[in-house]
């Protein structure tokens, strides 16, 4: 275990050349975290300077898939997901660097939901 | 030789029985530990939290002659040895080399579940799927075609329902065919990562393929896709293995740098696409989910459960339902417990003989273990609270509610049950500081822990408070618990600022769906407990009460102090001219009751001198100047030192204490009045009780978990110094305001 950190500097050269250019089509992408309890966004990728980037690829947030926002904790962070049929939940800091693009049309559920929605 | 084996291996060598090691993994919340206890029927616990089973448990079962030795892996998302759990069973997987891997899969949630599939069958190890909770599965129409998902994924799949231990002969056959034949039931299945990508596979491949040595030790697709996705742990196991290293890692990089430079793509990102593009494909194949208009269960609970306005006071009314159940509730097997131990102790009193042993047995033994046992019946509540708010998957929402104010803290949500446990347990608190991933966070969180106010203050509390505050009782008891809260709050912002520099870990966690705990999961957990408690009586307490029964009574002083001599002798002639002057007989009565009086006084104060001759009187004389600017006597001073053994010995060392410094029939409560301490020392009492160190077991189980004895020294010194400062404020702040 003491010899870790070997080689990962091999490996840094693509953090130097940039990887945002992997998904540039940034158009109408906006972070997770924008999104309002009810609604729902299409992952299109996650922010490089992430630390979260492995984590939340292996979670199943992977470009093109479905991640519906279910509701704020009452202090408004963190903020729970539905992805691949479970609930997650991250911060508001972590979701930020999720980019997605926005759904038309709100969840069926919505009606469903107790309490008031922020910023409105 | 054959002598050295056990039974089983004997018998495996003349063919009758045979052992197979088996690895459990699988997700958090996939009901492993459910699947684990229906196989070996092990007493553990089963939490509905993840991360809960950090611990690496093991077990046995037997089937048709073969033995199962199961280890119960820690619950993980993946297997890429981002977090300590996912290195745990990894390095399991590649080093101890299970006959079987058993996967857990959560079957109402299978999608995220098969990427850890994927992953095993990456590492090429014999794969038998248990699809859990199949029961869910049903009832919520979802549609499994188990042959065909098993085709897809080339190994056998078995549907349980682990808590009620189905499936568990047909999950043992399978292990057992995989075990004797993995060439038969398993067929290879590979993830197509598309032309170039296989490509590069191909490439990396033939290197290894090359040095003889590295292919032996791991399957090579699996280095190969392991260095692509710049994976550090495998990285260093390849350049432990090999000399070739670094032409292999200079390959890796180029492939890496073409991959991002021509097609624009990530390698990691890329991989976990294709293999999430490969489960979904698969369960088009195979699974049926139905479209649901209505909201599930989970989701209805949860719109109360963690709403916006409801979500914090339902946290508040549970932890108050809580609290009442476990102090309120349970005064009532106190009084029974407290009328059993009076009962032996006369029957004790009865049968043994005058002298040093039975004051042993009856001062030592009795009357310190009996002033703690009688706690037994709340601690068994808290649990049985506690084990209900984990398996039903509350303790999940209760991070979620939490994380915005435990984040602000610098703590994580996580370290919300941690501390939530701490007024149960400081002991088990600390070991559950393991759910937290990132050390700084762990030990944060270990740190505070000890000033939640554990169950085992509240003896102490009950016991001053009552005292001083008769009236109050309740309302300073829970005041204490208040300023505790405070304090571990203040004292993790200024860890966190000063020692622990730096970003909190993420917060990332499942929510898992609501489940109904088992009756027989409740209870286990709450055995648990009552067994850690009542070990802790037989052990540490009983020790520690027989010490300082000693301490109280040796060494005995071999004359009667003079002083005493003159002082009986004056009252004697005194009361002898008195009673000669004397005039009417009621004058004779009033003298006689005055001398009885005078002589009670005077063997308390011989009574007293004995004590101080004791060791524990030197020892309470030592540390007086430190105690005193408090407002405590040398008692106190000896039952807080007393109460580093464990926080009820206090209670207990008060007893014995007083109960040597007086005459035997009146109770505690009253000595202590007598003592003249004032209720603003009594305060601050509390106050000392409250915030120094908890106990032996809480120092070594910080030890254990830092795995340093730095943090375990600072965990001691800067409670009691704090303990000493705060209980300082107050007495002499409370003196100057004059109370």
């Amino acid at each position: 275990m003491a010899n870790m950190q070997i080689n990962t500097e091999l490996y840094d050269i693509e953090r130097i050349n940039g990887m945002d250019g992997a998904s540039n089509n940034n158009s109408d992408t906006i972070p997770l975290s924008d999104l309002e309890a009810g609604e729902t966004g299409i992952v299109k990728r996650i922010d490089i300077g992430s630390k979260l980037r492995h984590r939340l690829r292996e979670m199943g947030f992977i470009p093109g898939t479905k991640v519906e926002v279910i509701r704020w904790a009452p202090l408004a962070d963190p903020i729970e997901y539905r992805i691949r049929g479970y609930f997650i939940s991250l911060r508001r800091d972590e979701a930020k660097d999720v980019l997605v693009s926005k759904l038309n049309g709100k969840g069926k559920r919505h009606r469903f939901r107790f309490g008031w929605r922020w910023n409105h | 030789m054959e002598k050295e084996k056990g039974i089983d291996s004997v018998l495996a060598g003349v063919g009758i029985t045979k052992t197979v090691k088996v690895g459990l993994a699988g997700n958090p919340n996939s009901g492993k530990t459910t699947i684990f206890n229906a196989l070996t029927g092990a007493h553990q616990k089963v939490g509905n939290w993840p991360g809960v089973t950090v611990d690496v448990m093991k077990g046995f079962a037997r089937r048709n002659g073969y033995t199962f030795d199961i280890t119960d892996l820690p619950g993980t998302y993946s297997l890429s040895a981002e977090s300590k759990e996912e290195r745990i069973a990894r390095d399991y997987i590649l080093d101890h080399r299970p006959d079987v891997i058993v996967q857990v899969i959560e079957g109402p949630n299978i999608e995220r579940n098969l990427y850890l599939t994927l992953q095993l069958i990456e590492l090429e190890v014999p794969l038998v799927i248990a699809l859990n909770m199949y029961d869910e599965v049903k009832a919520r129409g979802i549609k499994i075609d188990i042959r065909k998902l098993s085709e897809l994924l080339g190994v056998p799949i078995v549907p349980t329902i682990g808590k009620r231990g189905r499936g568990m002969r047909r999950l043992m056959d399978r292990i057992i065919d995989m075990a004797e034949n993995p060439g038969e039931y398993q067929k290879p299945v590979k993830v197509n990562y598309g032309f170039h990508m296989e490509e590069h596979i191909a490439g990396i491949e033939n290197i290894i393929s090359l040095t003889g040595e590295l292919k032996k030790k791991y399957p090579s697709r699996w280095m190969a896709l392991g260095l692509i996705e710049a994976d550090e742990y495998v990285a260093a196991r390849v350049k432990k293995a090999t000399s070739m290293h670094e032409k292999l890692f200079l390959d890796v990089m180029d492939i890496r740098k073409h991959m991002v430079d021509m097609f624009k793509i990530d390698p990691e990102e890329y991989i976990t696409e294709q293999r999430y593009g490969f489960i979904n494909g698969a369960l088009k194949e195979s699974v049926e989910i139905p479209e649901k208009e209505e909201l599930s269960l989970t989701e209805k609970i949860d719109s109360v459960i963690t709403n916006r306005i409801l979500g914090l006071p339902i946290l508040f009314f549970l932890m108050w339902l809580l609290f009442q159940a476990t102090f309120g509730l349970g005064a009532y097997p106190m009084e029974w417990i407290d009328m059993g131990v009076a009962y032996i102790s006369s029957f004790m009193d009865l049968i043994l003989p005058a002298g040093v042993f039975k004051s042993m047995i009856i001062d030592g033994i009795i009357g310190g273990v009996g002033s703690v046992i009688i706690f037994l019946p709340n601690i068994l509540i808290l649990f049985f609270g506690i084990s209900i708010l984990e398996d039903s998957g509350y303790m999940a929402r209760a991070a979620f509610v939490t994380d915005r104010v435990m984040h602000a803290l610098g703590l994580h949500g996580k370290s919300f049950i941690p501390l939530l446990m701490g007024f149960g347990c400081a002991v088990p608190a600390v070991m559950a500081t393991r759910m937290l991933e990132s050390r700084r966070d762990r030990i944060i969180t270990m740190l505070v822990v000890p000033l939640m106010s554990c169950s085992a203050r509240l003896p102490v509390y009950i016991l001053i408070a009552g005292i001083f505050f008769p009236k109050q009782a309740g309302n300073i008891i829970f005041l204490l618990y208040i300023i505790g809260i405070l304090l571990a709050l203040i004292a993790a912002r200024v860890l966190g600022t000063t020692l622990f520099k730096g970003e909190s870990s993420p917060f990332v966690m499942e929510l898992p769906p609501y489940r109904v705990p088992t009756g027989k999961s409740v209870v286990l957990h709450m055995w648990i407990r009552a067994r850690l408690f009542l070990r802790k009586m037989g052990g540490v307490i009983l020790i520690g009460s027989v010490v300082l029964w000693f301490l109280g009574a040796f060494p005995k002083m071999d004359t009667i102090p003079p002083a005493i001599e003159q002082q009986r002798i004056t009252a004697e002639r005194e009361y002898n001219q008195a009673l000669a002057n004397a005039e009417s007989s009621e004058e004779i009565r009033n003298l006689q009751s005055q001398y009885r009086d005078r002589l009670q006084q005077i063997a308390q104060r011989q009574n007293a001198l004995e004590l101080e001759h004791t060791f524990i009187g030197r020892i309470g004389h030592f540390i007086e100047p430190l105690v005193a600017p408090l407002g405590f006597n040398w008692q106190m001073g000896v039952s807080l030192i007393s109460g580093f053994v464990a926080k009820e010995v206090v209670v207990s060392s008060l007893g014995v204490l007083y109960a040597a410094g007086d005459d035997d029939q009146s109770d505690l409560e009253q000595a202590i009045i007598r003592s003249g301490i004032t209720p603003l020392a009594g305060f601050a009492f509390l106050l000392f009780t409250l915030i120094y160190t908890p106990c032996i077991a809480t120092i070594s189980a910080i030890a254990r978990e830092s795995r340093s004895a730095k943090w375990m020294l600072l965990s001691v010194s800067y409670q009691t110094a704090l303990a000493w400062l705060a209980a300082f404020i107050v007495y002499q702040g409370g003196r100057l305001a004059g109370l």
